[in-house]
């Protein structure tokens, strides 16, 4: 290098195709340059950054060529992507519409039709059958018998030409359709980095998308996600040959013959065999190939089809996910008349070979191996997730219900003491009574749906009411909705039960006064009214409402006539009129149930803590619980709330000394007519002063003066209480006033002394 | 309204059984609380306890549904801050208090006020507009007090702005400076509706003034803290108007019935105030509110 004269320097000039390593040569061609007068240092030094920078430029030149062609590379292949996932997208259509076809069929076959409609179906039906088998093999026949080595019955089924041409005009019409689909989604990703991640999303979405969706909107909705899809299915691209990008679809065809033969099978009234040419063919197939590992791409795709079967299925959902692999399982037994063992065998190894995929070099995408499990890869791991996901749904749905007890939502303030509280019967209405006179309803599926909306930042604030009902004197007792009626009962200690409409769904907080939502007062008690509950259904063509006074009556009033409303009126001793003076002195009703046992039966119970069982029509006392003893006629002693168990002959009573007791009333001694308690626990640190079952009736609940509520599991023996949660401060010396479970939905309502509804989302 | 107030007042001897009181929680002989199926005159009728016994979250406002079924004739016993309460605290209580109670005005007042009878919420020359709507408009006088008692309800009971109704003097959190405002504007906008009452239908009024004093209460309240502008006092209140006996108030000075120069003063400071409080209260949906006078009838 030393010895090069300047000559040999402008001869780099010339040819200018020397690499730039040349360029280390300045400094030793300095002292040359010095001895030709022709050559000034300045020039050449000139000369050779001229040089340098002429290379420099070509470089640049050649790099953003280079460029060119990767971004041109990385089109086409976004382009041929593009294609694939066409061609998928086409066959999943076939699938489905195969399907739709196989499900008519099954239909068809599953009418008890005439064995000659039978056999004539059967005949279509082998010549439908091979249909994407055909059209399958005419395209890639060649291939698949070179690489597969798969059996002569796709050659055999090449003879089948007119099922040949229905299937190219169907392939043809889902072409068109799916190009026009595609049409929109031009936008290629250039990147060919691919993450596993993005695959799985891909799975994700196609899978869920699936489950959940139509098997029409199924391939829309796989459309709609280009850009994932195209990733996935690039990256199963790069993992095979480009070229052979058709052999893609060789399990699915293959499994799509195979689920012929299986469909067959599972036919209640078998085929002849002779007709019954796809499962021959199948059955005829394998043992051709006793390789194992076509066995096993034979057992994955039938797991495969499954899957997609179940996919397009909305209605087989992931419950059938389980019998799923037992049915996977025996159909594989049954074909290839395997032990059971063997089977767990095979699928085991087909796991394997999943799994073993998934780290599967590059290298290996030409063996029928590599091939089989990289054909195998979306589908299988689709199922897996989705196996994962049927796995997790239920779990989280557990998790979620898990938290056992409950979650304060909604607080609804009224000025005085809450005495009542009522959920409507279908909707998240709440009706709630108070001290102040005032009725208020609250529409606590507006306040959940402002929850959501406001990311339930606020889900402890204070809802307002949709509307005030005002027309008691004094404070509220009791409030019940009516659903059926659209209605809304209350009591209050001025002795009248009001009634009010309730009002239209879409009232607005301000809009005018509507007196006509007032309908009527049931005047007829003459102290406070206590407790009032309204019968499920009519009874002698009315529909009764009870009550109780503290004028010492029950009184029964018909909800439905606009006149006469009292109906009759029970003292304690029954319908017998007595003098008012005695009556005076009798114990007075303080709660009153329905049995639902017996939706005619009034259970009453009154101060001294005795209980009578009422016929509604007749007014006869049916029953009486005798008195406890050691109670007295006081207020201190009293029951404060009875109810009926939804579903058992069972009365359960709240006392005011912090009993709960449960009382049968079906082991009555019939001849004295008279029951006994069954159950008596401690329940509150105070009085109790609520409870309610829900509808289940597992589950009771009750609220006491000591301000808290209780949950018990009354399904046990037991009796134990499930939770305690603090719910109401106190305002005197009361606590809880009310609480109720909702009959539908799980949610329950309390209202206390503090003037507040609280309403709880429950999960038990 | 039975319910705070006792038929017959309870004699002065129970009103002083502090120690007497404290001694019931003790030995917990009764009990304050209602019992299902207890007679009317039996409820409520608990021992009475001094403020400092009263261990609730709700102690002033128990204290003063106590003073209230004590007596609610003595009205200046009633309006008195008792010791170691908050000024504040007591007018939230005491605007509480007459919202609750006003509740029992209505079922007395809606059968003769219509949208018939009073399209228009008119007392002596006043028409009020209605501030519950996103725009002020004059809304038939039942509308007018059903949503102004409504807003006045929610805006009381509304944490937000009350969040503590303790006495604790001590800590003084009691209610925040801001939502004072909102306690004159509820004061002046719950006036209207005696104001209504009164001009329009004299004959429940009194009734209703008979059983609860609650007028006269509430004019007491509101002069001691100047919740209502003088001016806008247009119920005339003599001694024989609102009290029957004793309790007279000191100064029963009775406002000359306003001119209209004055009454057109009266509004742009009206509406200020009140702007700003509805401004305070947000979600409240109270708009400017006015008072503009109109031709007699």
């Amino acid at each position: 290098m030393m010895q090069q004269s300047p000559q040999s320097n402008q001869q780099r000039l010339l040819n200018g195709r020397d690499n730039a390593m040349k360029d280390a040569n300045i400094p030793s061609n300095f002292p040359l340059a010095i001895q030709s007068p022709e050559y000034t240092l300045p020039g050449v030094l000139h000369f050779l950054q001229q040089e340098w920078r002429r290379f420099e430029r070509e470089r640049n030149e050649w790099e953003i060529e280079k460029a060119e062609y990767k971004a041109r590379i990385a089109l086409l292949e976004g382009e041929r992507r593009g294609f694939a996932n066409l061609k998928l997208d086409l066959m999943k259509r076939v699938k489905m519409l195969e399907y739709a076809l196989r499900q008519e069929r099954k239909k068809y076959m599953n009418n008890p039709k005439t064995r000659s409609i039978q056999q004539q179906e059967e005949l279509t039906r082998t010549v439908d059958s091979p249909n994407p088998r055909t059209w399958d093999s005419q395209d890639a026949s060649v291939k698949l018998e070179s690489q597969e080595k798969l059996p002569p019955a796709f050659v055999a089924s090449q003879i089948d030409d007119k099922a040949k041409t229905r299937s190219r005009e169907l392939l043809k019409s889902c072409l068109k359709e799916i190009n026009q689909l595609a049409l929109s989604t031009s936008k290629l990703p250039y990147t060919t980095a691919f993450t596993s991640g993005f695959q799985n999303q891909y799975i994700k979405t196609t899978s869920q998308g699936s489950q959940d969706m139509q098997h029409d909107s199924e391939s829309i909705s796989t459309l709609k996600d280009p850009s994932e899809e195209n990733k996935a299915a690039a990256k199963r691209q790069i993992q095979k040959q480009p070229d052979d990008s058709m052999s893609s679809f060789i399990p699915q065809h293959n499994t799509s013959l195979l689920q012929d033969g299986k469909n067959e099978r599972a036919q209640p009234q078998k085929a002849d065999k002779d007709n019954d040419i796809p499962s021959t063919i199948s059955d005829v197939e394998v043992p051709d190939n006793v390789d194992e590992v076509a066995m096993i791409n034979n057992v994955i795709t039938i797991a495969k089809e499954r899957k997609q079967r179940d996919q397009c299925n909305p209605g087989s959902g992931s419950r059938k996910g389980l019998s799923e692999e037992e049915q996977l399982a025996k159909d594989v037994q049954e074909k290839y008349s395997l032990s059971a063992d063997k089977v767990r065998k095979l699928l085991k190894n087909a796991e394997r070979l999943i799994h073993q995929e998934n780290n599967i070099p590059m290298s290996s995408k030409d063996s029928l191996l590599g091939k089989v499990d990289n054909l195998k890869l979306p589908s299988e791991t689709e199922a897996e997730v989705e196996d994962a996901d049927s796995e997790s749904r239920p779990k989280m749905w557990r998790a979620k219900h898990n938290l056992r007890g409950l979650t304060v939502v909604r607080r609804h303030r009224h000025l005085d003491c809450v005495r009542s509280v009522s959920f409507h019967a279908n909707d998240l209405l709440i009706a709630s009574g108070s001290d102040d006179g005032t009725i208020k309803i609250w529409d606590l599926k507006n306040s959940i749906v402002k929850d959501s909306v406001m990311q339930k930042k606020s889900s402890h604030e204070e809802m307002d009411p949709i509307i005030t009902y005002r027309g008691h004197t004094m404070g509220v007792t009791k409030v019940e909705i009516s659903a059926e009626q659209g209605r809304l009962y209350s009591s209050s200690l001025d002795s009248t039960i009001r009634v009010w409409q309730l009002p239209p769904a879409d009232k607005s907080p301000y809009s005018p006064y509507d007196s006509a939502l007032n309908i009527a007062p049931y005047i007829g008690h003459t102290d406070a009214i206590w407790d009032f509950k309204l019968f499920p259904t009519a009874i002698a063509d009315y529909l009764p409402l009870a009550s109780a006074s503290a004028d010492g009556t029950v009184k029964i009033w018909d909800t439905s006539a606009s006149g006469n409303l009292l109906k009759s009126s029970w003292s304690y001793n029954g319908v017998i009129d007595e003098d008012q003076e005695q009556q005076r002195n009798l114990p007075v009703p303080t709660s009153l149930d329905i049995c639902h046992t017996n939706l005619r039966q009034l259970a009453v119970a009154y101060r001294n803590t005795e209980i009578k069982v009422f016929d509604v029509e007749t007014g006869q006392i049916v029953l009486t619980i005798p008195a406890d003893p050691s109670a007295d006629n006081s207020c201190f002693t009293q029951i404060n709330k009875i109810v009926a168990h939804p579903t058992l002959p069972l009365l359960i009573t709240g006392h005011e000394n912090k009993l709960i007791k449960f009382y049968d009333i079906n082991t009555v001694d019939t001849i004295e007519r008279t029951g006994n308690s069954v159950f008596t626990m401690s329940a509150h640190l105070d009085g109790v002063t609520a409870l309610d079952i829900d509808p289940s009736g597992i589950t009771l609940v009750s609220g006491g003066h000591d301000g808290s509520i209780r949950l018990w599991d009354i399904s046990s023996t037991s009796r134990s209480c499930v939770q305690e949660y603090t719910a109401h401060r106190r305002k005197a010396d009361e606590g809880v006033l009310s609480v109720q479970f909702h009959k539908e939905l799980p949610w329950l309502v309390s209202g206390g002394a503090d003037g507040i509804v609280k309403a709880y989302h429950h999960s038990i | 309204m039975q319910n705070f107030i006792n038929r017959s007042p309870i004699q002065p001897t129970m009103t002083t059984a502090a120690v007497e009181g404290s001694a019931t929680t003790t030995s917990n002989t009764q009990l304050r609380r209602l019992y299902p199926g207890s007679h009317v005159e039996d409820t409520f009728q608990w021992p009475a306890l001094a403020l400092d016994d009263i261990e609730s979250s709700f102690s002033v406002q128990e204290y003063l549904q106590q003073l209230l079924r004590e007596d609610y004739t003595d009205i200046q016993r009633v309006i008195d801050l008792p010791e170691g309460i908050d000024a504040e605290i007591w007018q939230y209580e005491h605007l509480r208090q007459l919202c609750l109670q006003l509740n029992y005005l209505i079922p007395g007042l809606d059968s003769e006020c219509t949208i018939d009878s009073c399209p228009e919420m008119k007392a002596d020359g006043w028409l009020y507009l209605c501030a519950a709507h996103p725009v002020t408009k004059s809304c038939p006088a039942i509308d007018y007090i059903v949503h102004t008692l409504d807003g006045a309800t929610m805006l009381l009971n509304n944490s937000k702005y009350f969040p503590s109704r303790r006495k604790i003097p001590p800590l003084r959190i009691s209610i925040p400076e801001p939502s004072l405002k909102h306690l004159q504007a509820i004061a002046r906008r719950l006036y209207r509706i005696f104001a209504h009452a009164y001009f329009h239908h004299r004959e429940a009024f009194e009734f209703f003034e008979n059983e609860t004093y609650l007028h006269s209460r509430f004019l007491r309240l509101s002069k001691k803290y100047s919740l209502i502008p003088k001016s806008l006092l247009i119920i005339p209140h003599s001694s024989d108007d609102d009290e029957p006996a004793s309790n007279s108030p000191t100064s029963p000075a009775i406002l000359s019935r306003r001119s209209s120069t004055s009454t057109v003063q009266e509004i742009p400071g009206d509406t200020d105030t009140s702007t700003i409080g509805a401004e305070e209260a947000g979600d409240e949906t109270q708009g400017s509110e006015k008072a503009e006078p109109v031709d007699d009838e």
